[in-house]
């Protein structure tokens, strides 16, 4: 378990200027590699079985037991419109933390932590469709592949109730 | 300059004096000319200790204010001023104002009192007669009054300065100082005239005048003794120490998560195999957790008075600017519950003490004309019942018409004409809790708030609670809201549906049905499923349905019309069916929050860890509601007929019911020898063996902690009663430390999974979830030397050998707990829920069956009607059958002879049921067992 960061601050998007160096954890989500800042990761967890909740919005999973604390768990391959929600098996749970609240992703592929180098970061692209272009803060560059930098903050505000509108239950 | 600390223990201190100050001057007024001058004494006290820190803290205002005060009091002390409810309103006034000024401290010099000041002083001005010795006290703003005589200005600041010593003094904890002008002799007579009120009393004053005061504090309270013991000082009872409510709530937090923890603990030690001495251990740190945790919830219970004293000053208020007479009797105000539900209670009780005041209670000429008495009467009562704490407010008003309801619900577009018609009187009064039904054309400064009743509905449900309603027109009105003990921890019954776990809480819960085809059955009516209980018709909700695909792994489509258990559930005035696909457990839960992502959702109210570590949401029966549409205008309801009330009940129980500390268990009559009540030292301990000394033997004694989960620590009262009965040979004794009832239940429920050893079931009875021992499990958990012992062979089921055996039973609970019994030991079990079912197997595949086991009362076909098919079936005319009733059924026994019924046995007595079907399961495949006895 990586420890919560101590100044685990969501808005980590202003401290992209050169000089602190930036770590992030990356991870696949449907071929898609993806980072995120690891001031916002609490640890990583092998995926747990989640509970659904009943007449929650589309891109919550459910919610897990995560040493006697119940956390909400994000379909991010909902939430960011990626396309056939893969098998969850054997994949990890990203746990972030936003204010002290904890949220669960659960993720597939290799999951890395990437220093990066703010020479090879470059702005979002405009011909990036796999994602949502508001959540992306910058794409980062590597000699083979590229790696989408989400901005936290953003991410987090996609996945509250105000962002998407929540649907309503069936009525029997 | 000054110290903090000082003046927020003023604060504090100040508070709690004026929090009794209101009530006490209400009582005074009530009093009249009757002054009790303990209770006048205890005021001015109270006043006088505020003045005088006040003056030390150089609170000017504040001190000034009391001052006047302290000096009306004196007055009425002294007989000179009549208590009437315009002196007493000068006086709560300016206890209000006091208050105020307490709780803003820091503001409280830059405040303008003068007009209360004034008021005062004009009380003690109003009697000049009785005033020969001249003005009392000092006079605020207003120079020209008569200056105060030496004595009384000496009076007065000595009382500044001896509260100020006081305030110094507190830790001792010493009887303030009485000071009574007239008694006290004035050290130091000053002069020169009284300054005016409005400046402080000079700091030099107070400072400076402590060492000649002395001889006059310890004057007054020889002269005048006196130990009310309303002054919290005087009073040591019980040693208290302040806790900050962050540290009980984070307690509270810390003991939910043990409990959580104790369940993980308890439920896995069940699972696996282990060591014996863990049972013990884990069994004293579940009866540690649950007293501590019962301990930690004490600390956040209030009486409820709290919240009932304010309603005196409330019911006067408004007894005078509505005209009428009201009185108001509190019952129940020792009653505790958990702080943050006397907190959230407040609002709504307002609302309707409000609402009885101004729309129920009569003006005087009405209730004269009606023949009442004249003053109107409000009753708020606070008590305990089955776990819950109940308020009722009762008026003896006008009462509410159905009628005139209904017809302004028409009138408001709530319901149609032909809803109106249908709907009984009782549904009728709840529409005042209907959003909307506000009476905007009554809106009077008294209880038109913009608050409806809906929203007092909505507010005592979301802390769990109900709000009922009754009234008869001409004699008044009663609210009942039933409210949770606590919100913390919450008995809930674990249920499922589609393979995810959900608590819905014990409140909610009435009752637990199996339906049985008969007097319990599933029906429709206009397209819409209900469930015919009893000759009533309660709405069935499917919660698969509501809670739509959000369930997990829901592949399961509809089954046949509810055969699941279902819960009759209470939500309000709502009462459903609600169907389920299994009821597991009932368990303490303790409720954690959902995140910020899923406040606000319709179904859900939180979430809980269960003991297995699973998350389970709690269901919101106010969502399920209102998702299901239910709504008490279904006229359906109202439908339902007598006929069916007659309708006989098959699967009735006699049953035992008894407590072990709050547990509650209940065991079949059936099985019970006799019921013995014996004096508790008249038990013996033989190693950790009970024995009692009965008719010339010894009884072996069992208790229900010996082998279950209890709460209870295994204390005796001085008499306890002994449930007599007989297993493996052996006459035992099970000790019932509190002897309810004998009653016949309805067994409905039951869980192969879940449930303990030794527990044949659940059933809910009065409310409460009651544990259906199953005595052979408990015995043989307790005991089970005796079972390995070899037994005398009729009495030992386990020598036969396994069969292939019939089980036509419509009682789930009995078929689970039978065919469970049976299989266990190796027998093949088919089960059948009707005798028709049971005919169609026996008819094409009779021949394997060794035996049949069959009941007597089921739908479709009875016991007798199979059995004579049976019989005249060839494949089937010897194969044994026992037939399964209960003791009352004896008539019967008769007829299933005559129809060919090879045995009886008693449902609940499995030793005796188990050994009949070794002895007649031999009969025919297997060699004939040499024990041909009957039991």
């Amino acid at each position: 378990m990586i420890p919560p960061a101590p100044n685990a601050s969501p808005s980590v998007t202003s401290n992209t200027d050169e000089g602190s160096p930036r770590r992030v954890v990356t991870f696949g989500l449907n071929d898609v590699l993806l980072g995120i800042d690891i001031r916002v990761v609490q640890e990583i967890n092998r995926t747990l079985d989640y509970t659904a909740v009943p007449g929650s919005p589309r891109h919550i999973a459910g919610v897990v037991n995560l040493r006697g604390n119940v956390v909400t768990v994000i379909d991010a391959h909902e939430l960011l419109r990626l396309t056939a929600p893969p098998n969850h098996d054997g994949g990890h749970n990203l746990i972030l933390t936003f204010d002290g609240e904890r949220i669960g992703i659960p993720v597939e592929g290799e999951l890395d932590i990437l220093d990066i180098d703010p020479a090879r970061l470059s702005p979002r692209p405009t011909n990036l469709r796999a994602i949502d272009a508001r959540l992306i803060e910058s794409v980062y560059l590597r000699d083979n592949d590229v790696v989408i930098l989400l901005d936290p903050d953003a991410f987090l505000a996609a996945t509250l109730p105000s962002a998407e509108s929540a649907e309503l239950p069936r009525a029997a | 300059m000054i110290d903090q600390e000082l003046v927020a223990e003023f604060v504090q201190e100040s508070s709690e004096h004026l929090a009794d100050v209101e009530t006490q001057l209400l009582h005074i007024e009530a009093l009249g000319e009757n002054i009790d001058d303990d209770l006048v004494n205890t005021v001015f006290r109270a006043v006088h200790s505020i003045k005088g820190a006040a003056g030390f803290l150089d609170l000017t205002r504040i001190n000034q204010l009391a001052h006047c005060m302290e000096g009306v009091l004196n007055k009425i002390r002294e007989h000179e001023l009549i208590p009437d409810p315009y002196n007493v309103d000068v006086l709560l006034r300016a206890a209000d104002r006091l208050r105020s000024l307490v709780e803003d401290v820091a503001g409280s010099n830059a405040t303008d009192n003068t007009d209360l000041c004034n008021a005062l002083f004009e009380l003690l001005e109003q009697k000049p007669a009785a005033a020969s010795e001249g003005g009392d006290s000092s006079e605020p703003v207003d120079g020209t009054e008569p200056a105060d005589t030496p004595e009384q200005r000496v009076g007065t600041d000595l009382a500044t300065a001896e509260a100020g010593v006081d305030a110094l003094q507190r830790e001792t904890a010493a009887e303030p100082p009485e000071p009574t002008p007239e008694l006290t002799p004035g050290p130091t007579p000053t002069p020169e005239p009284a300054p005016p009120a409005a400046t402080p009393p000079p700091a030099a004053d107070t400072a400076a005048d402590p060492e000649p005061k002395p001889p006059a504090v310890e004057a007054s309270p020889k002269a005048e003794p006196d130990d009310t013991p309303a002054r919290p000082a005087a009073v040591a009872p019980d040693p208290t120490i302040r806790v900050s409510v962050n540290v009980l709530d984070r307690l509270m937090n810390l003991a939910g998560e043990l409990v959580l923890s104790r369940n993980q603990l308890l439920r896995g030690l069940e699972e696996d195999d282990h060591d014996a001495s863990l049972d013990t251990i884990a069994g004293r740190l579940d009866q540690v957790t649950t007293q501590m945790q019962e301990a930690i919830m004490q600390t956040r219970m209030q009486p409820i008075s709290t919240v009932f004293n304010k309603f005196p000053r409330i019911i006067r208020t408004l007894s005078q600017s509505l005209g009428k007479k009201i009185e108001l009797s509190i019952e129940g105000g020792e009653v505790e519950t958990d702080k943050t539900i006397i907190e959230a209670i407040a609002d709504p009780l307002t609302h309707l003490i409000r609402n009885s005041c101004d729309h129920g209670i009569e003006t005087p000429e009405r209730r004269e004309a009606a023949g009442k008495s004249v003053t109107g009467g409000v009753r708020l009562r606070a008590s305990h019942q089955a776990g819950k704490v109940v308020i009722e407010i009762m008026d003896d008003g006008a009462g509410m018409d159905p009628q005139k309801l209904k017809d302004r619900a028409v009138e408001r577009g709530l319901l149609t004409h032909a809803a109106a018609a249908a709907m009984g009187d009782q549904e009728a009064l709840h529409l005042i809790f209907r959003p909307g039904f506000s009476t905007a054309a009554e809106v009077t400064d008294v209880s038109g708030r913009g608050v409806g009743m809906d929203v007092v509905r909505t507010n005592i449900e979301q802390l769990g609670g109900t709000v009922e309603l009754d009234s008869v027109v001409g004699s008044g009105s009663t609210v009942r809201i039933t409210l949770p003990l606590t919100l913390a921890i919450m008995p809930s019954m674990i249920v499922t549906v589609g393979g995810a776990p959900y608590a819905l809480p014990q409140v909610n819960v009435i009752e637990l049905v199996q339906p049985n085809g008969q007097d319990k059955r599933v029906e429709r009516v206009h397209d819409v499923e209900v469930l015919r209980l009893r000759g009533q018709l309660l709405p069935l909700v499917r919660l698969r349905d509501v809670l739509g695909d959000a369930t997990t792994g829901g592949a399961r489509s509809d089954g046949p019309a509810a055969t699941g258990p279902l819960m009759v559930v209470e939500n309000g005035r709502h009462q459903f069916a609600l169907a389920v696909d299994e009821v597991l457990d009932s368990e303490e839960i303790v409720v954690k929050p959902l995140g910020r992502h899923l406040v606000d959702l319709p179904l859900i109210s939180g979430s809980t860890i269960l003991g297995n570590g699973r998350i389970a949401m709690i269901l919101d029966l106010g969502g399920i509601t209102d998702a299901a549409g239910i709504d008490n205008g279904d006229a359906e309801t109202a439908a339902a007929d007598s006929e069916a009330v007659a309708e006989e009940a098959t699967d009735m129980q006699r049953l035992v019911l008894f407590s072990h500390g709050p547990d509650r268990f209940a065991l079949s009559m059936d099985i019970v020898r006799r019921i013995e009540r014996i004096a508790s030292d008249r038990i013996d301990s033989v190693g950790n063996q009970r024995l009692l000394q009965y008719r010339g033997g010894t009884l072996p004694l069992v208790g229900v902690e010996e082998g279950l989960r209890c709460v209870g620590d295994g204390g005796l009262p001085p008499h306890v009663h002994i449930i007599v009965y007989s297993v493996c040979g052996h006459e035992v004794g099970m000790i019932a430390p509190d002897l309810h009832d004998i009653s016949d239940c309805d067994l409905v429920l039951s869980n192969r999974h879940g449930v303990e050893p030794g527990v044949a079931g659940l059933v809910v009875i009065d409310g409460i979830t009651t544990r259906v021992l199953d005595l052979y499990g408990l015995t043989q958990r307790v005991r089970p030397d005796w079972f390995d012992v070899a037994m005398p062979g009729a009495d030992d089921p386990t020598p036969s050998k396994p069969m292939d055996i019939l089980f036509a039973e419509d009682s789930r609970f009995f078929r689970n707990f039978l065919r469970d019994a049976l299989t266990e030991i190796g027998h093949r079990v088919t089960e059948c829920p009707d005798g028709q079912h049971a005919w169609e197997i026996i008819r094409k595949d009779g021949g394997r069956y060794d035996l049949i086991l069959t009941d007597i009362e089921m739908p479709k076909m009875d016991g007798f009607e199979l059995t004579r098919r049976i019989r005249g079936q060839a494949s089937t005319a010897d194969t044994p059958i026992i037939a399964l009733s209960t003791l009352s059924d004896r008539a019967s026994i008769q007829r299933g002879m005559d129809a060919g019924v090879t045995n009886y046995q008693v449902k609940m007595n499995k030793p005796s049921l188990l050994a009949a079907i070794a002895r007649f399961g031999g009969g025919k495949h297997s060699e004939t067992h040499p024990q041909a006895a009957t039991a």
